[in-house]
């Protein structure tokens, strides 16, 4: 059905039309990206230091670190599950790929944690520095989206 | 000079066009889904004339309104489906024609 004459818009109402849906579009997109940034952040937190504390201990501590870890990671998807109702466009694709790079640098520090007993300590905080600047790149990355 | 009936303006959709679901089809443009509330308090309407306009743009085929529920909590969420992205872009860009003058 097209619109009647009547309400048809001049091109100075078109051109607010314009900038009125772009404004909307970011108004209601705004607010809703922040759940899973804060996730991201948080299991950035969670799985380098879990990585730090599983490499640097052996026996029940790490044991411990990996449980509390576990944890940490329940609590946060969790969260993410119940409060991050609203996506913003083209998430699927970008949390993909995040995803992708979080799992393949989390294999190797798993990895060097496994293997480390204690005494890998540079390839432990090498592990965790790039499981920490992973997920701080991607929250980065999905801020300024 | 163009003839009446070439001028873009028969192009623009009534459904599309009639302000509420303009916001609403605004807001869900830039979204992959939007939560009601999120929704509502963005287009900054109303429950009840949110549903509404929601209803008309479902018939037509524009929108995708998905309930569930989160624990006993039951939520809404709303998309648009190919042919609402499709009809949001044809609205705009006949927009742009009719701004361009």
């Amino acid at each position: 059905m097209p619109a009647t004459d009547s309400n048809a818009p001049s091109p100075e109402e078109a051109r607010e039309l314009l900038a009125r849906a772009e404004s909307l579009g970011s108004s209601a997109t705004a607010a809703a990206g922040w759940p899973h940034i804060a996730f991201m952040l948080s299991f950035g937190v969670s799985t380098s230091m879990g990585t730090l504390a599983m490499g640097l201990t052996t026996g029940p501590p790490y044991f411990i670190a990996m449980m509390a870890m576990m944890a940490w990671n329940i609590i946060l998807v969790v969260f993410m599950t119940v409060f991050a109702a609203s996506i913003k466009k083209g998430f699927t694709k970008r949390w993909a790929i995040y995803g992708g790079l979080w799992t393949a640098t989390y294999a190797v520090a798993i990895l060097f944690a496994a293997l480390s007993q204690g005494e890998n300590l540079l390839g432990v905080c090498l592990s965790a520095g790039a499981l920490a600047a992973v997920t701080t790149a991607c929250a980065w990355h999905e801020a300024r989206k | 000079m163009i003839p009446a009936g070439d001028h873009p303006r028969h192009r623009l959709s009534e459904i599309v066009h009639q302000p509420v679901r303009f916001s609403i089809l605004a807001g869900l443009a830039a979204a992959q889904e939007l939560d009601f509330k999120d929704l509502r308090d963005a287009v900054q309407v109303s429950d009840s004339v949110l549903s509404k306009h929601l209803s008309v743009l479902e018939e037509a085929g524009f929108i995708k309104v998905r309930k569930y529920f989160v624990g006993k909590r039951p939520r809404t969420s709303v998309s648009l489906t190919t042919a609402g992205r499709e009809a949001w872009s044809e609205h705009l860009s006949v927009l742009r024609e009719i701004a361009g003058g």
